[in-house]
């Protein structure tokens, strides 16, 4: 990058503002910094890559397991405990987040007192587009594969179909709107795939910029007005669309503002060896085409109906005795069960009689006839009980629930036909069905 | 355009084409200006332009009366004549009744027979305008007016969409009725109206997302950027009305077939610009108005129709708002969810039929929900003096159930009559501040975890 290219040779490098200098600086600390490991995490799908990999990968993972509690604890007096789960902005994220930050401003000053001569660095540019291009391409391709396999938002669950709107948070309810139809997955799935692969291409990477603004715009608004846990990472994604767009704001402008004529992209080729060239191409088709195949067939894996589970369904409770005391099927009782609906393997959820959803992680023992509960947010609350199932329609369930002593009796009900799942599609409506 | 030489056709025949990169904006204009000779369209291009014309014309019109004060004398009779031709055409051609005009369906038996008058007629005009204009080499300043009118026809109609957002009149927040309602109950549509109506800033958001498009619509210079928005929006909001079974899927077509009728012109230059990477000339265009006080003229009038416009439907957004969707706010004194204490009725009640609770949300309607979830509305009417509540069948206005009621405490009512044959009497008491973590669970920076409840 350092050695004067032909190009340079031939024209004089351009000499870039120095607050311009400034901030490329700063930018390309900090893309690297939050883009890596990329791209080695995503070759684990090239078989026995992981012999390498992981090696090669674990002292980055242990460097960041070591800063960001340190940073947490010293700087913020928090504990960013919790690390990796569906959240994304947990404090451990934020707190990563400000290390980047104050990382890549000590690159910066270091680097800006290193390089002083330096008029520009048009080339290096080049190589920062083309790691930030792909970084993004790959992001979303994976979020349109989850989407086009729908397997990121599920159909509604049983459980779920029996909630009332109101009891559900807003990103319950986000993932339930977009749960309830297929098409409107693949479309949006379409739409984030179709931006990746053409961020893939140098000549169509400023459309595929625009296209993923356009999808990202959208899912940053969503995951910011509907409590979804990934907005910084969104908003990471966003900007370093826009930051793809930037050599050709003036282009645009011309084109859609003052109707002017729209000078020729600059072309800046990375390689100047034609053989290398064409070899990097070789190789960039490869790895996309891989890497696309792979994600829809991880997404396809992950998205497979699991099995139906044993004592799968909806169960009515038609008794429920606490501490010995039969508890009235009261619709102003929160505590008393109202049903108790099994729809995929180690998970078990309660309805209770105003009708709110309650969900428990299970473990059941077929042959002990044993329910193992555990809360999903209370990682001390624990229940065991015992059940029987006389029948295939009738189950009693007894043991220790949270404080109380539960027994219930229970009654199997065939799951009704939901409206929201059985609509279909309607070429002509007389009126809108609106329920 | 301007030059002839260089306009062609494009692969799906519609006129288009940039001009030569030999002739500058000012060059062209002074063309334009001395009227310079018609560029040559081919046969099927001009076929394909004059049906286009038909076609999208008949289907705008009576835009833009409708926004004139006194042209309703106009519209009127012209929406009349509709409503003869479209029953008549239903029965003759297609064997159907037609009984049900458009109301908050757009997709009506109605909409689509309209649709295949359309397409007739157009086919008509086509062909006798073909024969009857058989020398004529191409139609540039019809092909620019016709530009203009779908413009604007376009950007009233993104305008007015994203001013109902924005004010959130289109999606209001959830009622009590809704909120109680589990989510298999929902239709797809109303799920669609429910994520909606949850998030006052997505609205926000949604809104201007319509109105950006449709503003930049109405400025020659930035009408293609406000078509290639509008394109992405409408395309999203065709999507959701196929998916989510929403009836307005014939408008959204069209909304978005006029957007990407106005890009056709450019699409040389957008490939240009987007896929090739090359130098693109400005468009050049053809000034509407010879004379320059003409041009003042129209972009004065212009600005200011376009003020209007936006004016007129954020305020009308705003009424409606204030009138239909402000359902938070009580509206009775009976407003609320109740819960079914005890019900006494004459019989055994069958399982699943029994209330559990009685919801007052929507100003003048009732909602009771049975014991297998299942809800029944009625429309409500409350006779404090006689103190009685008649409940009507939505679907029947002739089935009335009238209820006594007594409210001896502000969280204690009680219900006798004979609903649906049956003698019953109901104590309900009043959820005190219902609290639904849908409404209330607010704006998290941090979340340790995903909260997906």
């Amino acid at each position: 990058m350092a050695e004067p290219s032909q190009q340079d040779s031939v024209r004089p490098a351009p000499q870039w503002h120095p607050a311009t200098r400034l901030l490329f600086r700063f930018a390309f600390a900090y893309f690297l910094l939050c883009n890596l490991p990329f791209p080695l995490t995503w070759l684990f799908y090239i078989p026995h890559a992981d012999v390498v990999l992981t090696p090669l990968l674990k002292p980055y993972w242990a460097f960041w397991r070591a800063a960001v509690p340190w940073v947490g604890k010293h700087l913020f007096a928090v504990n960013p405990a919790v690390r990796i789960n569906g959240s994304g902005d947990s404090t451990w994220g934020y707190v990563q987040v400000f290390c980047w930050l104050t990382l890549a401003l000590a690159a910066t000053v270091a680097w800006t007192l290193l390089d002083r001569r330096r008029q520009s660095y048009v080339r290096l540019h080049e190589w920062l587009r083309v790691y930030v291009r792909f970084a993004l391409a790959a992001a979303m391709v994976t979020y349109g594969a989850i989407k086009v396999i729908k397997s990121q938002f599920p159909d509604p669950a049983l459980d779920r179909l029996l909630q009332p709107l109101g009891d559900a948070s807003p990103m319950g309810l986000l993932w339930t709107f977009m749960g309830a139809s297929q098409s409107y997955n693949v479309f949006s799935g379409a739409g984030e795939m179709l931006g990746g692969l053409l961020l893939t291409l140098r000549r169509t990477t400023l459309l595929g910029a625009l296209v993923s603004i356009a999808v990202l715009g959208n899912i940053v608004m969503l995951n910011f007005s509907y409590d979804v846990p990934v907005k910084l990472y969104s908003a990471q994604l966003l900007v370093e669309a826009l930051f793809l767009t930037l050599p050709d704001l003036r282009r645009l402008g011309d084109m859609f503002l003052l109707n002017r004529r729209v000078a020729p992209a600059a072309d800046r080729p990375l390689f100047r060896r034609a053989g290398l060239h064409r070899g990097a191409l070789a190789l960039r088709t490869g790895l996309v085409v891989l890497f696309v195949v792979f994600s829809l067939a991880d997404a396809y894996d992950s998205g497979r109906d699991a099995k139906q589970p044993q004592l799968y369904g909806i169960w009515n409770v038609d008794e429920l005795t606490a501490d010995g005391r039969v508890l009235p099927p009261s619709v102003a009782d929160a505590s008393r069960w109202r049903r108790m609906i099994f729809d995929f393997p180690g998970m078990m959820s309660i309805q209770t009689m105003d009708d709110s959803r309650h969900r428990y992680n299970l473990v059941l023992d077929p042959v002990q006839h044993t329910l193992a509960l555990t809360s999903r947010d209370d990682p001390q609350w624990k229940s065991a009980l015992s059940y029987r199932q006389p029948d295939p329609r009738s189950l009693t369930v007894a043991g220790k629930f949270g404080d109380r002593q539960i027994q219930a009796r229970l009654h199997w009900v065939k799951a009704p036909k939901f409206l929201l799942t059985s609509r279909g599609f309607h070429w002509i409506n007389e009126y809108p069905f609106n329920r | 355009m301007a030059e002839p030489a260089r306009v062609e056709a494009l692969a799906d025949g519609v006129p288009g084409g940039g001009p030569g990169p030999e002739t500058d904006p000012g060059d062209a204009r002074d063309l334009a200006s001395r009227g310079q000779r018609s560029p040559r369209w081919s046969p099927l291009t001009r076929l394909l332009f004059r049906f286009t014309f038909a076609y999208l014309v008949l289907y705008n019109v009576p835009f833009p009366l409708e926004y004139v004060p006194f042209a309703e004398k106009l519209v009127g009779p012209y929406g009349e004549l509709w409503n003869k031709l479209v029953p008549w055409v239903g029965k003759r051609v297609f064997g159907v009744a037609i009984t049900v005009q458009p109301n908050g369906s757009g997709d009506t038996t109605w909409n689509y027979v309209q649709v295949f008058c359309l397409l007739v007629i157009a086919a008509a005009v086509t062909i006798v305008w073909t024969l009857l204009d058989r020398k004529r080499a191409s139609y540039p300043r019809l092909y620019d007016g016709l530009r203009v009118y779908i413009r604007f026809a376009l950007a009233a109609a993104m305008i007015g969409y994203g001013a109902f957002k924005v004010i959130q009149s289109q999606f209001p927040a959830s009622p009590f009725e809704r909120l109680m309602q589990p989510f298999g109950d929902f239709s797809p549509m109303g799920i669609l109206w429910a994520f909606m109506g949850a998030s006052a800033s997505y609205n926000v958001f949604a809104g201007l997302a319509e109105m950006i498009p449709g503003l930049l619509l109405t400025a020659r210079r930035t009408a293609l950027l406000g078509a290639l928005l509008s394109i992405a929006v409408m395309s999203n909001v065709v999507m959701l009305n196929f998916s989510y079974d929403v009836p307005v899927k014939l408008y959204s077509c069209h909304l978005l077939a006029m957007g990407l009728f106005l890009i056709a012109a450019d699409l040389r230059r957008l490939a240009g610009l987007f896929l090739f990477g090359r130098a693109v000339e400005p468009a050049a265009y053809r000034p509407l108005w010879r004379g320059t006080w003409f041009r003042h003229g129209a972009l004065v009038l212009r600005t200011v129709l376009v003020l209007l416009c936006v004016g007129f439907y954020l305020n009308f957004s705003y009424d409606n708002r204030r009138e239909y969707g402000d359902y938070a706010s009580p509206g009775s004194p009976l407003h609320g969810i109740w819960n079914v204490e005890e019900l006494t009725a004459a019989g055994k009640v069958p399982e699943g039929e029994r209330w559990r609770r009685v919801i007052f949300g929507y100003p003048g309607s009732i909602g009771i929900q049975m014991s297998d979830d299942s809800r029944r509305r009625y429309a409500l009417k409350i006779d404090p003096k006689a103190k009685t509540m008649t409940l009507t069948r939505r679907d029947d206005p002739k089935a009335k159930t009238v209820l006594a009621y007594t409210h001896p405490a502000p969280e204690l009512l009680t219900l006798q009559g004979t609903f649906e044959k049956r003698q019953i009497g109901a104590r309900l008491r009043r959820i005190e501040k219902p609290a639904f973590l849908l409404t209330s669970r607010g704006f998290h920076w941090i979340n340790e975890y995903p909260f997906t409840h």
